[in-house]
């Protein structure tokens, strides 16, 4: 390994602006091969040159949201997915590892005091896996099997 | 006056090896060459931090795929869109790379480029060099190695 190259330090940024370029391109490209088409193909339905398209699929390309919406169309799949409030954020790994190891089911939670006794579905609950939110803003309550909280420490329910 | 020049690895990742070239008696390749030049100058750091992870992702993730090099002739160059800033190398296969110096292309035309032309022509030489090689089994390439004369020459 070269020192020099190493001693480079990347920005948080410039890891993501080229992450996402070559997470469209990749998208882009599983895209064509399913519906049997080539960068050809794209450009005759961009209506561009085929060498404009190619520059596009090099992984350091800005894809404007323009851009992105007419791949889009002529494609007729998206590209992009922007998290919404409710989404569940968490990496696939984690999430098999938590459908693998942990048990979610609807649960009604007793509430007692001033005189109320009442049964309220739970709100705001989360699970993290190593400081990962696997469940968020989900009405349900989570069981923890006791033998799987020993196995892994790191598990908090908050 | 010929220019003596040895093939040396430069970086190593799963998917891609990353070899440079570097000068008889210079003492530094052509590669730190670029990035010491590049590194520290504000205009072009986020370029240079581009290239680098450019470089990782490719090794690291995706191999060093045709698509996503900027042809130059017979070299090529990583492409950094918007950017004058050129570092060329030849892609002999997803697991291997050579990476040599770079410069800036300040014109439409390479050729009009004072700083970016001479590193474009000695790329071009290796390119050259590469496939001769190849061809008279002078070196021999196997996944991410490669074996024989490790040498060479520019006129």
């Amino acid at each position: 390994m070269s020192a020099i190259f190493e001693s480079i330090q990347v920005s948080d940024d410039v890891k993501r602006f080229v992450d996402h370029s070559f997470d469209i391109v990749n998208r882009i490209f599983d895209l064509l091969e399913k519906q049997g088409k080539t960068q050809r193909d794209l450009a005759n339905l961009m209506g561009k040159k085929e060498s404009e398209i190619s520059r596009w699929m090099q992984g350091t390309h800005n894809f404007t949201l323009k851009s992105i919406a007419k791949i889009e169309s002529v494609l007729g799949e998206k590209l992009i997915v922007a998290p919404k409030q409710d989404d569940v954020l968490v990496k696939e790994e984690v999430l098999v590892f938590y459908k693998k190891n942990f048990e979610v089911k609807p649960k009604e939670i007793v509430f007692e005091g001033h005189g109320l006794h009442q049964k309220r579905p739970v709100k705001y609950i989360s699970v993290q896996i190593s400081g990962q939110t696997v469940t968020r803003n989900n009405p349900s309550t989570v069981e923890v099997y006791n033998e799987v909280q020993g196995s892994y420490p790191f598990l908090k329910v908050v | 006056m010929k220019r003596y020049f040895e093939i040396k690895p430069y970086l190593d990742f799963e998917k891609t090896r990353f070899y440079t070239i570097e000068e008889v008696g210079k003492g530094v390749n052509e590669t730190d060459e670029f990035f010491i030049r590049f590194k520290d100058d504000p205009f072009y750091q986020k370029d240079i931090q581009t290239i680098k992870y450019w470089i990782q992702k490719i090794g690291k993730e995706t191999g060093a795929l045709e698509r996503h090099f900027r042809p130059e002739l017979n070299a090529r160059a990583i492409p950094i869109i918007q950017s004058k800033l050129r570092l060329y190398c030849y892609r002999i296969s997803n697991e291997l790379v050579i990476l040599g110096n770079g410069g800036i292309k300040s014109s439409q035309s390479v050729q009009k480029s004072p700083d970016a032309f001479p590193h474009f022509e000695v790329m071009n030489t290796v390119a050259f060099v590469i496939q001769m090689k190849l061809e008279y089994e002078q070196i021999e390439i196997t996944g991410k190695s490669i074996s024989g004369d490790f040498t060479f020459f520019i006129k």
